[in-house]
């Protein structure tokens, strides 16, 4: 049975963990590093860091993020967000990411994952596609969602893998953040059709739904961040500076409720169903 | 050996630019150690314990590897036997006769035997990236507490093939075979997989791999 990894999805805007639905709205839920150092004790497989606005603004500012984060977090951590050319893959590389991934720039020229896979190796180079359904016709986009992109993801996929992506993290962008299940179709189709290994995102609302989407799959993994995120929110306190939308973590913060560690849940409830896991 | 002993040992990791120096640093760190990065314009390797990670294909990494002769001056190092190296990923892989990813690269040829790209059934996905687990091959006695039972973490296409199998330290099932997963030639440690990487099992591997 292949061994399937669990990878906590954290998005970074202005040095807070954020998290929003179909890519958009994003709030404010705490620091990304005491969420990370949680799932690091509680055996998460991978972190993987995005910058979700660093395509839009023109920057990349994880790196900062990424060399405090790897001081006591002994597990890989794939970075991503306004990767642009093998100077930028230098910085992350050098601050202490394992892997990078690219989709932006990948999308304006392909041959930035051919160079940077040379380089450093097709296994540091993973690919997001993010998947837009408009229509009953899949499409791709870039920036974080905000561009759509005339392309059909496997025939996308199939070209990524053949300039040497070492992966593909696949976001259904319809499903994001709405945690109602995966797109099980179109990662059956994508995780079947390429060799490198898939891992899905977007979705991820229960536990039942992750089985089903690794039994009728074959991906390598899956990417959760709203299922992690939610139950760990009222466990932290947040103080720092206060910019951006607040009100879900105000209101959180009010009613009280107990934190659930759903990432160690999980990885029980999948291991009680005979999947292969950490 | 008492702990102030310990923390004397010189610990040097290489740098060879393409390498993730970052986490392996932490790593010895976090466990208790002194450790410094060695460039590879150093003249004088003053160190007890030399690691040689690795991030990156491996013609870039002989190519820095072999910049100012630094080849010869880390077999100089190694040769006499009495200082250790551990070599992780491509690091492990350096330390073979050769490689063919991309083209064939002639490596330091510390251990006899060819690094090469996994072969295997159709259907197994490559690279191989995740956790997986270790089988003991040999009576690797310093390996030993630290391996049973433990998954780390590999990334990695290529794959070492030593002459002599007695050198391979741990072999991992991947795809529809085995292949080997560290190395011990005496002073020489390879590790395909990523100690620093592997969690606490990994930090605990390093623990007894430096005492």
């Amino acid at each position: 049975m292949r061994f399937i990894r669990i990878i906590p999805k954290l998005d970074i805007k202005n040095g807070q963990l954020i998290k929003g639905i179909n890519l958009e709205g994003l709030r404010v839920l705490g620091n990304p590093f005491e969420f990370a150092k949680n799932y690091y004790e509680s055996g998460a497989d991978e972190i993987l860091y995005l910058d979700n606005v660093a395509t839009l603004y023109g920057t990349n500012n994880l790196s900062k993020f990424v060399s405090k984060t790897v001081k006591n977090i002994f597990i890989p951590v794939t970075v991503g967000g306004g990767i642009r050319n093998i100077k930028d893959v230098e910085m992350m590389l050098s601050s202490g990411a394992d892997r990078i991934c690219i989709n932006s720039s990948a999308i304006d020229d392909i041959n930035i994952i051919k160079k940077t896979s040379r380089i450093y190796g097709s296994s540091t180079i993973c690919s997001i596609i993010e998947v837009v359904k408009i229509k009953n016709k899949y499409l791709i986009t870039k920036s974080n969602g905000r561009d759509i992109v005339n392309k059909d993801p496997l025939e996308w996929a199939k070209k990524l893998e053949q300039f040497g992506t070492g992966e593909i993290i696949l976001t259904c962008v319809n499903h994001e953040g709405l945690r109602n299940g995966f797109d099980i179709p179109l990662i059956n189709k994508i995780s079947r059709n390429i060799k490198v290994p898939v891992i899905a995102h977007g979705g991820a609302g229960n536990f039942q739904q992750v089985l089903e989407v690794i039994k009728k799959t074959k991906i390598s993994g899956v990417a959760i961040a709203s299922l992690f995120h939610y139950g760990l929110v009222p466990k932290f306190k947040f103080k720092k500076n206060r910019i951006g939308n607040f009100n879900y973590l105000d209101r959180v913060k009010n009613l009280n409720i107990k934190h659930t560690n759903n990432l160690k849940k999980l990885k029980l409830f999948l291991k009680s169903n005979n999947i292969n896991v950490r | 050996m008492s702990d102030k002993k310990i923390s004397k040992i010189k610990i040097g990791i290489i740098n060879l630019k393409t390498n993730n120096l970052y986490s392996i640093y932490n790593a010895i760190k976090n466990i208790g150690y002194n450790v410094s990065i060695v460039e590879t314009n150093t003249k004088y390797l003053n160190y007890d314990f030399l690691i040689l990670p690795g991030v990156g294909s491996y013609a870039k990494g002989m190519k820095n590897i072999t910049e100012n002769n630094f080849n010869k001056r880390l077999i100089d190092f190694i040769l006499p036997g009495e200082k250790k190296i551990l070599g992780i990923c491509l690091g492990m892989q350096l330390l073979f006769e050769n490689s063919n990813e991309f083209k064939m690269t002639k490596g330091l040829g510390l251990i006899k035997g060819k690094v090469k790209k996994f072969k295997f059934i159709q259907k197994t996905i490559i690279p191989h990236i995740g956790w997986n687990s270790v089988v003991l091959n040999n009576k690797m006695n310093y390996f030993k507490s630290s391996l049973i039972n433990k998954k780390f973490y590999f990334v990695h296409s290529y794959v070492c093939e030593p002459a002599d199998i007695n050198y391979c330290g741990t072999k991992t099932f991947y795809g529809n075979k085995y292949f080997c997963s560290s190395i011990i030639q005496k002073n020489i440690i390879g590790t395909q997989f990523h100690p620093e990487k592997s969690g606490k099992a990994g930090i605990n591997l390093l623990k007894s791999l430096l005492k």
